[in-house]
């Protein structure tokens, strides 16, 4: 029997993605108790909405997180739309719906880069952020910018895709697919991958409910959420959607999950191209939402359903803007699957859930 | 054995040109709709200040009085806003990115003067005044029958309008009225 | 859209046992946030099932109040609850993972509560501006219902004195006394109107109030017409008063009482007319701000001295 000793762990740590810390509980190599830590970014950009007009504050919105940028933009977009009864066309959300999936590939297969790079298969983590360049090229092809686009506006979106530019998507992604397997491969069968994730941070079905998980992390508990099946806007015309779950419950689950969201996101993307309507991309928007009117969204970011929240007071500013990004909810769910593994998978059960906590503080 | 899986993409790399450029020697392509720095067509501009008003981040100042546009490249995000509030649609995103400097400083355009839209400028702030009061006739109009009751009416409407205007246009008002 | 919302206002003390139900009959836990408002704190609750969005809208939470943990039920609460403490002052009890006020640990404390001045007053003028358009709904209203022929009469509608009483709360005093002053004047000319009212004949009906056509054509009759029927020139104006916002209307309905006070009674009713447009004129000064009411009263008194010298 060891004697109970306490490692701080984080918010700068050689293989932790992002500044978060945790107060790790250990008895000999196993971690007995973690309490997360968040709070060293945090940017106070929620009240920032007081300063800008809701359409400043759409710039500001995507600059919450750099990886989920769209979506944030997008989330917000549609929240004000709601808060004012705005009734985008529909060719613009079809638009919003294909960036927004392009962006979930790239954040899956940056995610599947810093997974590889955390189990030690560096070239892995190349051959990912390879591939992740190419969608990174499409975005700068059509919205001028890599990471963040500024392209949603309240009321429709700004800048049109036209028909050989969705061409070139698919021909892009379906290029991509190729060596995609690959890679996919590569994370799925080979051994010494298994080894590392197999059985690892396991968070039962009914805990991650109780828990209320979202995004991949839950879906790897075979939660079967995903807002995507609410049919929000385009997400409405596709003619299936089935949110891809697994019941193994562990590390391994979630990487599958989020390997297999990819090629749904392509697909995705796919039967929208081919289904987009013509007509206008935005309607002008005038005025500013009425005094005490409140509006509720959420939208599936890459890592899980986000949720926003306006309300007006009558001038063109907000009262208040909320937004809970996922990984605020899966903190809860990360400081359970922590408790009773090894020290040497923290760092894999805290990537697992795709912590970005530039997003959780906001 | 599964230990090879990225064999055939690794071995395949090898023989394939690389997905990266000699950076200094060869640069990349810019797109063509790239949010590289935001451009002004000064001989367009009106100095309206709808820019200035408008950018999240406050780096645009247009300066009426000394007939200039600046902008602060370190502040400005790239957002497009400014060009989407243009009322003579003179700013433009141009694909390369701004170069860098050793020194913290605006970008200042000299916005020359041009006859026409001074002119123009000119005629709207002689017209502003004059609207008003045109304004202030149009209300008691449907009782024109009775003019001579209706002028001392609407003096007093007048002041009261022109109480609850502020100070500046007040001011404008009062001197068109004293003009008539 | 298919996504449903709702807001469903709770009581502080229902809170844990409404969480407590949503646990049992599987909602899941979305989150949890605060929203300033003038004097307090509102929570929100927000949870989902079969895709609905339920927010539980806590209202009015005071400093003093002690706010239950939900962590107990769902843990991941446990951010936004800490978040709620320490930027909004939420006194929040028994969190599960507590951080006592160093999770964000802010350098000022409770950042969100501030209200910079400029924020108060953009407010304040949207309100006016909301209070206003609701006025313009009601003018109608109000056109239709102190119809007694062709002088505008004025009626205290109970609506109309809990409007005026909402708006003297708010008053100083002596400000008030003058706005009731001013409403008593009036009061006594709308009396002395309505029996001019009577003498004249009613039953405007038949000149159709909002037509606009009209008006050109009673006008272009009027020099002859008018002193033997001013009716319809009258309920054409009225018409077009009603589509006016209040102010306007108001203005407008000045100039025609003072014109009618000179057609009908003559030197009587004028002057009548003229204490109402002073009482009206004293109640606008007292709505307005210090310095604005002291130069119209000056501007006044410029021109009362200007009509004395002609």
């Amino acid at each position: 029997m060891g004697k109970k000793s306490i490692i701080p762990f984080g918010p700068q740590h050689p293989v932790l993605p992002e500044p978060i810390h945790l107060d790790l509980v250990v008895e000999d190599e196993v971690v007995l108790e973690a309490t997360p830590q968040i709070g060293f970014i945090h940017r106070g950009l929620e009240r920032l909405v007081q300063t800008k007009d809701y359409n400043q504050f759409i710039y500001v919105a995507e600059r919450i997180c750099g990886i989920c940028a769209f979506g944030h933009s997008m989330g917000y977009a549609e929240t004000i739309e709601r808060l004012m009864g705005v009734e985008v066309p529909k060719r613009a959300e079809y638009l919003r719906v294909i960036w927004h999936e392009l962006s979930r590939v790239h954040s899956h297969i940056l995610w599947l880069g810093l997974a590889a790079d955390a189990f030690g298969h560096e070239a892995l983590f190349m051959h990912c952020w390879r591939l992740r360049e190419r969608v990174l090229d499409l975005f700068e092809k059509t919205t001028g910018g890599r990471v963040i686009f500024s392209v949603v506006k309240v009321g429709g979106v700004q800048r049109d895709i036209d028909k050989s530019m969705l061409s070139e998507f698919l021909h892009v992604l379906d290029g991509i697919k190729d060596e995609y397997e690959q890679i996919c491969k590569a994370f799925l069968d080979e051994p010494s991958v298994r080894n590392r994730t197999y059985g690892v941070g396991v968070i039962p079905h009914e805990e991650a409910l109780s828990l209320s998980m979202v995004g991949p992390f839950a879906r790897a508990s075979a939660v079967n959420y995903d807002v995507r099946m609410l049919g929000n806007g385009a997400y409405g015309d596709l003619s299936d959607f089935r949110p891809i779950l697994s019941d193994n419950c562990d590390c391994y689950a979630r990487m599958e999950v989020r390997a297999a969201e990819v090629p749904q996101s392509i697909e995705i993307i796919r039967e929208l191209a081919s289904k987009i309507p013509d007509g206008d991309i935005a309607v002008p928007v005038k005025g500013s939402p009425a005094i005490g009117s409140e509006a509720c969204n959420v939208l599936e970011q890459p890592r899980g359903e986000c949720y926003y929240f306006a309300k007006g007071n009558g001038t063109k500013y907000l009262d208040r803007m909320r937004m809970r990004t996922p990984t605020s909810q899966n903190l809860a769910g990360m400081a359970v699957a922590l408790k009773g593994c090894d020290v040497a998978d923290v760092n894999m059960i805290v990537l697992t859930i795709d912590p970005c906590i530039s997003c959780t503080e906001r | 054995m599964g230990v090879f899986k990225l064999g055939k993409m690794t071995f395949g790399s090898l023989f394939k040109k690389p997905e990266t450029v000699l950076y200094p020697v060869q640069t990349k392509e810019q797109p063509a709709g790239l949010k590289g720095h935001i451009e002004l067509d000064a001989k367009a501009c009106i100095l309206c200040g709808m820019c200035d008003r408008s950018c999240a981040t406050g780096c645009i100042t247009v300066d009426k009085q000394a007939r200039t546009w600046s902008i602060d490249r370190f502040q400005c995000v790239q957002c497009g806003y400014c060009i989407t509030v243009c009322p003579k649609k003179c700013l433009s995103m141009d694909p390369n990115y701004a170069p860098a400097s050793t020194v913290h400083a605006s970008d200042v355009v000299e916005v020359p003067e041009q006859d026409k839209p001074v002119k123009a400028e000119k005629v709207q702030a002689t017209e502003k005044p004059a609207e008003k009061p045109k304004a202030a006739e149009r209300e008691p109009e449907p009782a024109k029958a009775a003019e001579t009751a209706v002028e001392k009416t609407r003096d007093d409407v007048l002041e009261a309008k022109i109480a609850l205007l502020d100070e500046e246009k007040a001011a404008k008002v009062r001197a068109a009225l004293a003009a008539r | 859209m298919t996504l449903v919302q709702e807001f469903v206002p709770i009581a502080l003390a229902d809170l844990h046992r409404e969480c407590a139900v949503r646990k049992i009959e599987g909602w899941r836990f979305i989150q949890t946030h605060a929203v300033k408002t003038d004097e307090a704190v509102d929570l929100y609750y927000s949870f989902m099932k079969d895709g609905k969005v339920e927010n539980l809208k806590v209202e009015g939470v005071t400093k003093q109040d002690a706010v239950p943990s939900v962590t107990d039920l769902f843990l991941a609460a446990f951010v936004f609850e800490n978040e709620a403490r320490e930027l909004f002052g939420v006194d929040m009890r028994d969190i599960a993972i507590d951080f006592s006020g160093a999770m964000y640990a802010p350098a000022e404390s409770e950042p969100m509560t501030f209200m910079s001045p400029e924020q108060k007053a953009a407010r304040e003028k949207a309100r006016k501006a909301q209070a206003a358009k609701q006025a313009k709904e009601d003018a109608p209203v109000k056109a239709d219902s102190v119809e007694t022929g062709g002088a505008r009469v004025f009626v205290m509608t109970p609506e109309r004195r809990q409007r005026l009483d909402a708006k003297l709360a708010n008053m100083a005093p002596d400000k008030v006394a003058k706005v009731e002053a001013a409403l008593k004047a009036r009061e006594a000319e709308a009396a002395a109107a309505a029996s001019g009212a009577k003498a004249a004949p009613s039953g405007d009906e038949t000149a159709k109030p909002a037509d606009k056509q009209a008006a050109p054509k009673a006008e272009s009759q009027e020099p002859v017409e008018e002193a033997k029927n001013p009716k319809p020139v009258d309920s054409v104006l009225e018409g077009k008063i009603a589509i006016m916002d209040s102010e306007k209307a108001a203005k407008v309905r000045a100039a025609i009482a003072a014109r009618n006070g000179e057609q009908v009674d003559g030197a009587k009713q004028d002057a009548a007319a003229e204490a109402l447009r002073d009482a009206e004129l004293e109640a606008k000064l007292a709505i307005m701000g210090e310095e604005k009411a002291a130069k119209v009263r000056a501007a006044l008194a410029a021109k009362a001295a200007k009509k004395g010298g002609e």
